[in-house]
């Protein structure tokens, strides 16, 4: 058993006393029931306790509407990428990796456009806090996703390392640009009060070009220090980069750095930028001199931008594995032993460690919502960084993130269905949860049941087909929509509910002498076979409409064979029995010998096992009506055979 | 579940709480708000059913100042705008679930039901049973949707759970007139556009959208022409003879000549979404809405 990382938050019940009772709980398969005891109740307490069940579920985001677009645009990003992954081959594959993993991260930033657009426009200061806390919160997401998206998966070597984590780092710092365009817009932009601090942002962040136009203003607006203002620009214009579509090798590049960075060296050892204390400074920064960075902690904000400028000023060609190095130390020397690092720091120090499973680990216990971890590991697995790290539980690491983000999606009404490709995508437990979940979908339309059941169809999962069929049949029963109950029956083939729905309309038959839902009856067709009961029906009601149509022979052999095959119920013998009568008397001699012979060994039969009846009272009636109804019939029948006879002996043999 | 335009300002929606509202739009401040509510237009009385259960409200439709509405208990409502009850209510009209109603004239409507029957219904007459029949024999597949051609009002469309679009002539017999294997999985809603009938659209549970469209005067039109999606020519599949009527007459989609007409299909939704459930045309533009929870809006149809 791992030991706990954290202490395990406490959630508090309202109206449940969890010092003085105890609670019960069960676990569901996103949910957990609670509800209060009777154990330990003390006889002095009369006071009854608290009568509800409560259901408890952990995942709330799923319900934010903002939040909403992320894991809809999301489930689209992946299942795209599952379903290229065969066509994932060579050079081209970290491309397209990479390009879904931007793909991923712009879902994450347009949804922290729109919740800070929330943000801003909230009436309410306290709702205000908190989507800004939930701007927050994307923002390190993203920030975390793209240094790993730089490390892990386009891997980049010593040299473009340096310009990812340069364009890193500029993406996550936007005052800047507001900033420039605060002071580009004055009138007198070198004597605006920021114009210091804004040359000073753009050479930590290794916006040269910018900072050089900063000066050249500078140096028209003040003649004395042009000169100054010269020299640095130039010194700035020639420091050697690693421009991507450049062919220098790194050893020229750093040959050529080490050459630039002695100029500037000498500069500040000549004293050139003595007059100018700004001028001075940034030079430092420029050679890369550590205490001058640290001067500057406030324009910094965090120790990562610390990190990468250092590394721009004096270690260019940065190799991925000694970044850690850097790292720690930069860490370091930024909190300066005053404050501790936050989860954020540790998150990113792993990931400049290459230690990925440190990173979800940290990730997971961090965030709120496992959407994060999930779809990250799940692109990495894709690179193929993960081993097969089996967890105590059975599955490996991927599928078990996105089985427990699938999970928490189906306790949402309508965002179930993402939860079912997330599933489908898991090789081990995926299927089985799938059934499990499916299963315990509220079915509040019929074409919520009809997505429902589509799902299940086309991955054969005949066993809850079977039983949400049967649900919404036996709803319909109740409600008396029996043509949706035969319809829901045919849908699932389940011959027995077929039975249970035919018996209702032969038992309102026989209550009112009439069918109901004619139009229902009538139009069986081949659906008649699933269950005999269900023949038998429609066959009836064909008996019933070739007497209307008077056709008379084709209703007699129809009867008699709905009474020969067996497939009449034994409660209906009776009526069968009865509704012969009139066919006997008719003028013309319906039934041949044949068949009269035919209907009194049914009748016959019938008469025999008739079953025995307990109330006396009632017996009494009951079996007066038979008798006489059978009489009546023995008489029909043997004045019908006499004619038939006849009828037969005098044509020639027919 | 369902929505329709009542008026220039006035929308009507048919809830799965068995309750139909109007609402009034107000254009100046782009905001909704709810003029009328018959909310319990449709519920459940069976012998098993709790005394205020509701049922959906599958379909709806308009035609000023009528509206009809039907639902998952097989019942039919007639209301007028204005007026807080129903004028008339069919019920137990079907004993299976009614999921579509268009109009076919003023006084007659056209249902279609789960055990694959269209009804047609007089309101005119009195009594609860419909005035004809239409069914197709053998399977007794679940239809969804159903849309009548804006100039003849004896032509329907209608989609059915099989993914079968079929074409009707209810002034004939009892049988579709043609039958069109389309979509893979459930069709939910199919519409005639309404001032170029013979473009058809359907969108369905596999996450696709087409286009149909069956005018006969394209000489020039060859199958390498591109939409921006799948393109296919299908023939269409007849089964009733209409020999010796004038092709001007007939509707494109009534045609028999299957060696004449070509209907060519194509599919507008860019690459595999989850279900479209829903979609509306109107002159050249055309929205759709899926289960991914996005709405896609074309504003050139036919360019």
């Amino acid at each position: 058993m791992e030991e706990l990382d954290g202490e395990p938050t406490v959630t508090l019940i309202p109206g449940v006393n969890s010092k003085k009772k105890q609670m019960c709980f069960d676990w569901g398969p996103g949910e957990m029931l609670v509800c209060e005891t009777s154990f330990n109740k003390k006889e002095s307490e009369t006071k009854p306790g608290c009568p509800f069940i409560y259901i408890i579920r952990k995942d709330i985001d799923v319900y934010s509407q903002i939040l909403r677009k992320l894991f809809n645009e999301s489930h689209g990003i992946f299942v795209g990428l599952q379903r290229i992954e065969e066509e994932l081959t060579g050079k081209s594959r970290k491309a397209q990796l990479v390009r879904v993993s931007k793909n991923y991260r712009s879902v994450i930033r347009a949804c922290m456009e729109e919740m800070h657009q929330v943000a801003i426009a909230a009436k309410d200061p306290a709702i205000g806090r908190q989507f800004s806390s939930q701007v927050s919160i994307l923002s390190a997401m993203e920030l975390i996703w793209n240094l790993c998206e730089i490390l892990f998966i386009e891997v980049a070597p010593a040299g473009a390392l340096l310009l990812h984590l340069l364009d890193w780092v500029r993406l996550h710092v936007c005052e800047v640009d507001s900033l420039l365009a605060d002071v580009l817009g004055s009138e007198n932009p070198s004597k605006h009060d920021s114009f210091w601090k804004l040359v000073t942002i753009l050479v930590l962040q290794g916006r040269l070009d910018e900072a050089r136009q900063m000066l050249s203003k500078e140096a028209d607006a003040s003649p004395s220090s042009a000169g100054m203002c010269r020299i640095l620009g130039d010194l700035m214009r020639t420091m050697p980069v690693l421009s991507p579509g450049n062919t220098q090798t790194l050893t020229e590049l750093e040959l050529k750095w080490q050459h630039w960075h002695e100029e500037c060296e000498r500069h500040l050892q000549d004293s050139t930028f003595a007059s100018s204390p700004h001028l001075e400074s940034l030079c430092k920064i420029m050679l890369g001199d550590e205490a001058a960075l640290l001067e500057q902690k406030e324009l910094l904000n965090n120790w990562y931008h610390f990190l990468v400028t250092r590394l721009l000023y004096s270690h260019p060609t940065v190799k991925p594995i000694d970044l850690h190095l850097y790292a720690q130390s930069s860490l370091d020397l930024f909190l300066g032993g005053e404050s501790s690092p936050e989860p954020l720091d540790n998150i990113l120090l792993a990931a400049f460690e290459f230690d990925i499973h440190q990173v979800i680990k940290e990730c997971s216990i961090a965030l709120s919502n496992w959407w994060f971890v999930a779809h990250l590991t799940d692109l990495l697995d894709h690179c193929k960084l993960l081993q097969s790290h089996n967890l105590y539980f059975g599955s490996n690491m991927r599928e078990f993130l996105l089985l427990e983000y699938a999970s928490g999606l189906f306790a949402h009404h309508s965002l179930w269905q993402l939860g079912v490709d997330y599933f489908d995508y898991c090789p081990e437990l995926g299927r089985v949860s799938l059934e499990l979940h499916i299963e315990r979908i509220p079915l509040s339309t019929e074409q919520k049941a009809l997505k429902v059941l589509r799902i299940c169809e086309q991955r054969q999962m005949t066993e809850q087909v079977r039983s949400i069929c049967k649900i919404l049949a036996m709803n319909a029963v109740r409600n008396n929509r029996l043509g949706s109950a035969l319809s829901w029956s045919i849908r699932a083939k389940d011959a027995a509910f077929a039975t249970l729905v035919s018996d209702r309309f032969l038992k309102d038959y026989c209550e009112r002498g009439s069918f109901s839902d004619l139009d229902l009856i009538d139009n069986l067709g081949p659906a008649m076979m699933l269950s005999d009961r269900l023949t038998f029906l429609g066959k009836y009601r064909e008996f019933h409409r070739f007497y209307g149509e008077k056709r008379l022979t084709d209703a007699a052999s129809l009867l008699l064979s709905l009474m020969t095959s067996q497939i009449a119920p034994r409660s209906f013998w009776v009526i069968l029995l009865i509704d012969a009568l009139p066919l006997l008397e008719e003028k013309e001699v319906v039934f041949s010998a044949e068949q009269t012979y035919e209907l009194m060994r049914c009748l016959e039969d019938f008469a025999s096992r008739r079953p025995v009846w307990r109330e006396p009272g009632v017996q009494r009636i009951q079996e007066d009506v038979e008798n006489t109804k059978l009489e009546m019939l023995r008489l029909a029948l043997a004045r019908n055979l006499g004619r038939a006879i006849i009828k037969e002996g005098s044509l020639e043999g027919s | 579940m369902d929505l329709q335009f009542f008026d220039q300002e006035r929308i009507v929606a048919a809830s799965s709480t068995g309750c139909v509202t109007v609402f009034l739009h107000h254009p100046n401040n782009q905001t909704l708000s709810v003029s009328q509510q018959w909310t319990a237009a449709h519920y459940h009385t069976g012998p098993g059913s709790p005394s205020c259960g509701s049922a959906p409200c599958t379909g709806v439709v308009c035609s000023n100042p009528e509206i009809v509405t039907v639902g998952e208990d097989g019942r039919i409502n007639l209301f007028r705008a204005d007026h807080k009850e129903a004028v008339r209510t069919i019920d137990n009209a079907d004993s299976s679930t009614l999921h579509a109603v268009t109009f076919l004239r003023t006084p007659e409507i056209l249902t279609v039901n789960s055990i694959g029957q269209l009804k047609i219904w007089d309101f005119r007459k009195q009594g609860n049973e419909p005035s004809q029949i239409l069914s197709l024999t053998g399977d007794r597949v679940p239809l969804h949707c159903v849309d009548r051609h804006p100039n003849q009002q004896h032509v329907v469309a209608t989609g059915g759970q099989d993914g079968m679009l079929s074409i009707w002539d209810v002034r004939q017999g009892t049988m579709p007139v043609s039958l069109l294997k389309a979509h893979e999985a459930e069709m939910w809603e199919v519409h005639f556009h309404p001032s170029n009938p013979d473009h058809l659209f359907t969108c369905s549970e596999d996450g696709s959208l087409w286009h149909w469209d069956a005018s006969t005067d394209v000489p020039e039109k060859s199958s390498l022409f591109n939409q921006g999606g799948r393109n296919s020519t299908f023939l269409s599949h007849s089964i009733s003879n209409q020999a010796g009527v004038h092709q001007s007459l007939i509707s494109s989609w009534l045609s028999t000549d299957p060696a004449k007409d070509r209907i060519e299909i194509t599919s507008l939704l860019p690459s595999r979404t989850l279900s479209v459930n829903s979609l509306d045309v109107l002159g050249p533009c055309l929205v759709c809405g899926t289960d991914s929870e996005a709405i896609y809006v074309t504003r050139q149809l036919f360019s």
